[in-house]
């Protein structure tokens, strides 16, 4: 027992366990600072990494607001190559889909709404390039697959934007009463007073009288 | 071999341990475990956790920010306070769902940007527009915010720009969508109105007894006297205690020689001449020195101040004058040349005096003392001010009392205002929407009113009209609500029976009409059993220019628009209600679309449209966020 023991026996003790337990700590020690050590790098890396993107991004903005349609290719693609894992490269595709659109290249436009679809992480910004690639395909005449699209998505707080673009390309399709149907849905959710609300609205008045009699 | 199985799993053991304590404080710092855990949370979201603290931060800014907007109108009770702190709460949920949002998507604000950020507020640039380093030190220190937190709070909004205008930046609209709201926008809707007024009706319709008799049995709701209290209560007013103290001739004047400080019209001034030997980059220390005691050698020899001032000091313009500075209180000059120069007695010189500029000998040629206010001036001020400062002890512990007393006697006020000298005042009798002066106070009728007061009959709380003015009240009588006879009443019944049975007939007719008019009756057959003609509006749009707002009425405007659309050629009709109680039938011929957007239009428009529907998709976001995490609410955790 050890209250029995005598005082070295107990230094003893101590020495002994030591001996067996001593690299033990020394390793365990070693192990949680070559962890704390990869933590802290990975963790400074990803910073970097994101600092660098961040400002790269507000580079190829500058270039998007004043439409330089050379430049926010080129910018756009090296923040896209350099830096595929960061939000910044979303939103750069989203940046180039705009270009394209006014540039009257759907299809690319196409290209770049997609990538973010398969590419973000980030729910937000795939529902964002969701929206805009079924008006895209709409734009084009692509009934078929926009509709399958939009009828994919099933998100609750996304479901009024949907149901607004379903109605549009409804509307071009000359489905009258489904597209009614849509833009009901559509506005089910919104204020009285938001401008969305009033757009729509608009779209609902304008679809002729179904024959009733 | 059991031995050695134990050693080596003792030693596993240890190690991991070991290596998960140091990894576990990496990671989160000593500052998880040195946080009080016993603090109770409002809100958990995703795990992370918002205080209590931070919770009633965040509402004394929303209370503080409401105070500002609604200025005089502003009471603490408008606002349920129930609803006032859920929405602080949701509102901080929501700050937290972004924060953890653009941190686990990856945002980052860089350094540069950041800086950026911060030397665009004005408030840190100087006169020239530029930013200020020491300005922004200041003002961080003087708003005590720490400037690490600050700008981590800017980092985070910088992240969240980048989020919300990278939507917005990459918005667009098709030129095929932009070509249909433009056929929407500018749509004009041609339109004929006919406006069947109320009037034609009421001479028509004679409402008998018994169509009264019905109106008023089934409105007796309607015909009641508002419920009214009579309350009596004691107010106590600081401003009206200090009245009536006397305050003797004595007395102020005693506290005016106590309280001189406050009473300066003007401080100390001192007419002084000196003798500057300067110390620059030119000069040195030891030089000047010595050449000042010389000076001083000279002027104990009988020499004159001001000969010499003119012709050794370095100070020119003085020197001039013989070194006269003219008047000057405390506070003008260098503090060594002020300190020495307000001990000197008239006429006196003094020895060597080390300033900023150099050494001086200064000479005091006059003393002009301090000039006070005139006692007649300041008499009324002082005793108002000695007034008040006597009247607030006691009323502050006659406030106190009347709490107490109100409460430890709930039934009468009678008690409390013998004990405290005080007229118990009976108001006349108010309803809740309240009487007259003290009575029109909300904080008063909610009192008046409530459970306690009104109906178990006791004395209300201590009630804070303003900082320096409490109220107890009870209710003294209580008036209930009460029926209003027929008789009371009549000409209001009859009136209203004749509305109602004129409307009645009216839309029977408009119906009618309308029935008519689908069956292919022309507009005139119905315009004639009217007796009204139809009036044309023309092609109406719904952007109107100022000058031709008057035409028709808005809501004729806006209604015409929400009618649905006619198939082909075919008029379609409707009907509105107007607020003075005609009503309008619509017949609408042609929906014409509106033109392709002028160039500079097409810019605006489109930049419009990208606006409220990159709005639109932050809003979602959020919402998406919300429905995704896992927050719980714990709004009871707050009194």
């Amino acid at each position: 027992m050890d209250t029995e023991r005598t005082e070295e026996e107990q230094v003893a003790a101590i020495k002994d366990w030591f001996k067996k337990n001593g690299s033990a700590i020394v390793f365990g020690l070693a192990l949680g600072l070559a962890a704390i050590g990869g933590y802290r790098f990975w963790q400074d890396y990803t910073i970097g990494q994101g600092q660098k993107a961040s400002l790269s991004y507000s580079a190829f903005q500058n270039k998007l607001i004043t439409a330089d349609s050379a430049r926010v290719f080129e910018l756009g693609g090296q923040i896209v190559e350099q830096y595929p894992g960061t939000p910044y490269a979303s939103l750069a595709a989203l940046g180039m889909a705009r270009m394209s659109v006014e540039s009257n290249a759907l299809e690319g436009a196409e290209i770049h709404l997609n990538w973010v679809i398969n590419n973000s992480k980030q729910r937000g910004l795939v529902h964002t390039a969701a929206l805009r690639l079924a008006r895209v395909m709409a734009a084009q005449k692509k009934f078929e697959p926009a509709l399958a699209l939009v009828d994919s998505m099933t998100e609750a707080a996304y479901a009024s934007l949907y149901s607004e673009v379903k109605g549009d390309i409804l509307l071009a399709k000359g489905q009258h009463s489904q597209a009614r149907e849509a833009y009901q849905q559509a506005i089910v959710t919104i204020s009285a007073n938001d401008q969305r609300r009033m757009v729509i609205d608009m779209k609902l008045n304008d679809l002729p009288q179904t024959n009733m009699n | 071999m059991l031995q050695l199985i134990r050693d080596r799993a003792q030693g596993i053991l240890i190690w991991t341990i070991v290596g998960l304590i140091i990894v576990t404080f990496a990671l989160f710092g000593l500052s998880s475990y040195l946080s009080d855990t016993t603090q109770v949370n409002v809100a958990e979201v995703n795990g992370a956790e918002i205080s209590q603290n931070e919770f009633y931060r965040a509402y004394q800014n929303y209370q503080q920010r409401l105070q500002q907007m609604l200025g005089k109108n502003y009471s603490s009770d408008l606002f349920s306070e129930e609803r006032l702190k859920k929405e602080v709460v949701n509102a901080l949920v929501k700050e937290e769902l972004l924060n953890q949002e653009l941190r686990q998507a990856g945002y980052f604000a860089a350094p540069q940007q950041v800086m950026a950020q911060i030397a665009a507020m004005e408030v840190f640039q100087d006169a020239d527009g530029k930013f200020s380093p020491e300005r922004y030190k200041q003002t961080l220190n003087s708003q005590r915010v720490n400037s690490f937190l600050f700008e981590q709070e800017i980092s985070r909004d910088v992240a969240e720009q980048h989020l919300r205008a990278g939507i917005a930046a990459s918005g667009f609209v098709t030129e095929s969508e932009l070509q249909s709201f433009a056929k929407l926008y500018g749509q004009k809707r041609k339109l004929d109105y006919l406006v069947v007024p109320k009037e034609i009706y009421l001479s028509q319709v004679k409402p008998d007894d018994s169509d009264i008799d019905a109106y008023y049995e089934s409105h007796k709701a309607e015909f009641m006297t508002p419920e009214q209290v009579v309350v009596e209560y004691v107010e106590l007013r600081l401003d009206q205690m200090a009245k009536e103290i006397d305050v003797s001739e004595e007395e102020i004047a005693q506290y005016y020689e106590q309280q001189r400080a406050n009473y300066i019209k003007q401080p100390e001034q001192r007419k002084a001449s000196h003798i500057l030997i300067k110390v620059d980059d030119t000069t040195d220390e030891a030089s000047a020195r010595q050449k000042i005691s010389d000076i001083q050698a000279k002027l104990s020899a009988g020499s004159d101040f001001a000969s010499l001032a003119k012709e050794y000091s370095d100070d020119f313009v003085s020197a001039k004058q013989g070194g006269d500075l003219g008047l000057f209180g405390r506070g003008v000059m260098d503090k060594a040349f002020e300190d020495a120069a307000f001990k000197l007695e008239k006429g006196q010189v003094s020895s060597p005096v080390r300033s900023q500029f150099g050494y001086h000998l200064i000479k005091l040629d006059d003393i002009q003392a301090v000039q006070m206010a005139k006692l007649d001036d300041v008499r009324d001020t002082i005793k108002q001010d000695m007034q008040m400062q006597q009247a607030e002890q006691d009323y502050y512990q006659q406030v106190d009392k009347l709490n107490n007393l109100s409460y430890e006697i709930p039934d009468s006020l009678t008690p409390v205002a013998n004990e405290l000298g005080v007229e118990l005042k009976t108001s006349s009798a108010f309803s809740r929407k309240g009487g007259k002066d003290l009575f029109a106070n909300e904080k008063v009728i909610t009192n008046a009113f409530s459970e306690e007061v009104l109906a178990q009959g006791r004395n209300s709380q201590l009630i804070e009209v303003s900082d320096t003015h409490v109220m107890v009240l009870r209710v003294a009588e209580h008036k209930a609500a009460k029926q209003l006879e027929k008789q009371e009443v009549l000409s209001v019944i009859a009136n209203n029976v004749k509305t109602q049975m004129a409307t009645e007939k009216q839309e029977a007719a408009i119906e009618q009409a309308l029935t008519q008019l689908k069956e292919g009756a022309t507009l005139d057959m119905v315009a004639e059993s009217f007796g009204v003609s139809w009036r044309s509006a023309g092609e109406v749009t719904r952007q109107v220019a100022p000058e031709k707002v008057a035409e028709i009425s808005p809501q004729i405007r806006a209604e015409v628009f929400r009618i649905t659309k006619p198939s082909g050629d075919k008029t379609v009709f409707a009907k509105t209600n107007l607020p003075n109680g005609s009503v309008v039938i619509l017949a609408l011929h042609k929906v014409i679309d509106g033109p392709v957007f002028e160039e500079h239009n097409k810019i605006q428009q489109t930049q419009n449209l990208i606006k409220v529907y990159s709005a639109a998709v932050q809003e979602s976001m959020l919402n998406d966020l919300r429905e995704q995490a896992d927050v719980s609410i714990n709004i009871d955790s707050l009194e």
